[in-house]
């Protein structure tokens, strides 16, 4: 048994702060089974609702408004992008945020990298862009397919991983596959995908090295290319999202001077600390991706309209 | 502000586990008023019986009671923690008559509750205890249970917890008995009774069973709310009282001269008290850069003196456990947020949920 700091922990990370859900107000608004079926406690949930206004207010601010626009003509006297986009029978990929393509999902690690890249956990990824996006107003699911989307090497979940280049070729053999999507809502037709490191897999159909340089931007905008292709029969939106790679911005420690002990002790707090700025950097670049997509689905009426 | 009255150092029981220097000292009646009006500041102020056993000394807890409501109605709540065993009919009727809310001592399964909480004579009082939180519940279905963890028993964990929630007890409250003889081996028990809970309260919150469980529970809530200190803010929120009359930070410090902070009819010593607040308050060098530094139990002053004889030095043993805990709470709130689990948004989102959850039960009954 020893008293020992916890140098790294990430576990707290999958769940938000208070201040943080008060972000998507309409989560509260799921209640236990037993409360939606209880006629007089909803009543009561009623009154508590009047009781508490300001806050109710909030959260009908965030709640989803628009049906698509062709569900709901009235709704939309004028035409938009999207409903133009749709008589095309085209979809529409969201003009990516050009601050994040621009600057943006680019590095590389293994022994020629002097700054390796550090990625963002997917899932720690894929929650952050659930969240922006339902507090917006979109149901999602998850792992939806839709016809005719296909990305062009996809293995099989349950394949071994390529173990060498022959390996590779062999999974280049299986050819293209149906997309599954990170989040959807189909109500609103809305597809999204975040583009993580295996994603590079997928769509450069190579393999990931011991050396290796990335271009998420690259992708992105091929991805997009491919999901634009798509032979939409209603007003498709596509969102592509995409590993930001965040630069940390430290500076190296400076090691003169210090003994092997301290040097390594320096060495190592730097380390941390990198991680560290480079994931607040990353989950904040990200998130301005994830939020200019949702202006976007605001500007052509899928969601509800900015104030 | 919270005052702990020590009614009396005597007991009717001798627990293993037990802190308390058992003696004979009975607090006046003189001395539980004059407590309460040098320090019992603040609109709403709650006073604690406790002991020793405080039912022993239950007559005294109306006449104080009846003095608060006489000298100002309405600004006090009451509560009273006790081992169960004087929890009589009569007593329960008292106390529900007069807003009186009791915590019982009640460790789960037979085995690990007769191991440790005994009688003088060494007898196991399981039976006594178990009826008195059978009827304890019928009349204050929320009433919290405290339960104590000991290195002997820590695999009977899951099976006290579980077999308390069938009892019908909805608040459970987990203590450590971190003085205890922990092992390594002790504490590979405890992972796997912990491992089995998470995954067993996880199943709560999905059928919706309303419990209450402090280990993952207050964790959570450490996230939750980030800006809450750890910290107990020791003397600063709750004063301990002891039979004699002078005043202590906590429970676990009364009977010990060099940790007064003032007595009943003098007062609060200010400068005492700060200077002890701020020592507890102090960063443990030893957590230095520790991701769960804000979050987890180091600056218990209680636990640490009881432990290690020292405000500032914290045991092992608690590190050992805050990580073995922490993940545990954290992963299992991942998995209710990721699923959305409207139980959970509400316990722990939704600032109106005690009241929703009362309203619920009484649309229920």
């Amino acid at each position: 048994m020893k008293i020992q700091a916890v140098q790294a922990y990430r576990g707290a990370s999958g769940y938000p702060t208070l201040a943080e859900i008060q972000r998507t107000p309409e989560l509260l608004a799921r209640v236990p089974a037993r409360w939606e079926q209880s006629s007089g406690f909803a009543a009561l949930l009623g009154l508590l609702a009047l009781a508490t206004a300001p806050r109710a207010e909030a959260a009908d601010e965030a709640v989803p408004v628009a049906a698509p626009a062709a569900a709901s003509p009235d709704a939309q006297p004028s035409e938009t992008a999207v409903a133009q986009q749709a008589r095309k029978t085209a979809a529409v990929v969201a003009p990516m945020l050009e601050e994040a393509l621009d600057q943006d999902g680019r590095g590389s690690f293994g022994c020629i990298s002097v700054c390796p890249a550090t990625f963002m956990p997917e899932d720690e990824a894929l929650e952050l862009i659930r969240t922006e996006l339902e507090a917006a107003g979109l149901r999602l699911q998850e792992g939806v397919e839709l016809d005719n989307v296909m990305a062009p090497v996809q293995k099989p979940e349950d394949a071994k991983p390529p173990s060498g280049p022959r390996d590779w070729e062999k999974g280049n053999e299986l050819g293209p596959r149906p997309v599954r999507f990170d989040w959807a809502d189909p109500e609103r037709a809305v597809y999204v995908d975040y583009l993580a490191q295996r994603d590079y897999r997928t769509w450069q159909g190579r393999m990931v090295s011991v050396n290796n340089s990335f271009d998420f931007a690259a992708l992105a905008r091929k991805v997009a290319e491919a999901y634009g292709q798509h032979p939409a029969t209603n007003k498709t939106v596509f969102g592509v999202f995409f590993e930001p790679l965040a630069d940390p911005g430290v500076a190296q420690p400076k090691l003169e001077g210090l003994s092997s002990e301290q040097a390594r002790r320096a060495s190592w707090e730097s380390e941390r600390l990198e991680a560290a700025i480079k994931g607040e950097k990353s989950r904040d670049k990200l998130r301005r991706q994830v939020r200019h997509f949702v202006e976007f689905l605001k500007k052509e009426g899928v969601v509800g309209a900015p104030p | 502000m919270h005052l702990t009255l020590h009614l009396t150092d005597r007991c009717n029981l001798a627990c293993r586990y037990c802190y308390a220097r058992h003696g004979t000292a009975d607090m006046s009646f003189e001395t539980a008023c004059a407590a309460i009006e040098k320090c019992a500041t603040g609109p709403d102020c709650g006073i604690v019986f406790f002991g020793g056993e405080p039912l022993l000394r239950a007559p005294l807890m109306w006449q104080i009671m009846d003095w608060c409501e006489a000298c100002r109605p309405g600004r006090f709540h009451y509560k009273v923690t006790t081992n169960g065993t004087l929890l009589d009919e009569a007593f329960l009727d008292e106390a529900v008559r007069r807003g009186l809310h009791v915590a019982l001592s009640h460790d789960g399964a037979r085995a690990a509750h007769d191991a440790f909480r005994v009688d003088s004579a060494g007898a196991g009082t399981f039976e006594a205890v178990d009826a008195a939180l059978a009827r304890l519940l019928e009349r204050r279905p929320y009433s919290p249970v405290l339960a104590t963890v000991n290195p002997e028993t820590a695999d009977r964990l899951a099976e006290s917890v579980q077999g308390l929630q069938a009892k019908g007890v909805q608040y459970l409250i987990l203590s450590m008995n971190f003085a205890g003889s922990w092992t390594d081996a002790a504490l590979q028990t405890l992972v796997k009774e912990f491992r089995k809970l998470a995954d067993w309260h996880e199943e709560n919150y999905r059928k919706e069973r309303k419990f209450y469980f402090s280990p993952f529970d207050k964790r959570i809530a450490s996230r939750v709310f980030p800006e809450r200190s750890n910290s107990c803010r020791l003397g600063m929120r709750q004063i301990s009282v002891g039979p004699d009359g002078r005043l202590f930070p906590c429970v676990q410090f009364v009977g010990r001269a060099e940790y007064a902070i003032g007595t009943a009819v003098a007062g609060i010593d200010e400068a005492r008290r700060e200077a002890l607040y701020r020592c507890n308050e102090r960063d443990k060098p030893e957590c230095a850069g520790c991701a769960l530094e804000r979050r987890c139990h180091n600056k218990c002053g209680c636990l640490n003196l009881q432990t290690t004889g020292s405000l500032e030095r914290i045991p092992a043993v608690l590190c050992e456990y805050e990580r073995m805990v922490f993940p545990l709470a954290d992963r299992l709130a991942t998995r209710l947020y990721r699923a959305r689990n409207a139980l959970f948004l509400q316990r722990h989102y939704n600032p109106a949920f005690p009241i929703l959850s009362f309203l619920e039960d009484l649309g229920a009954s």
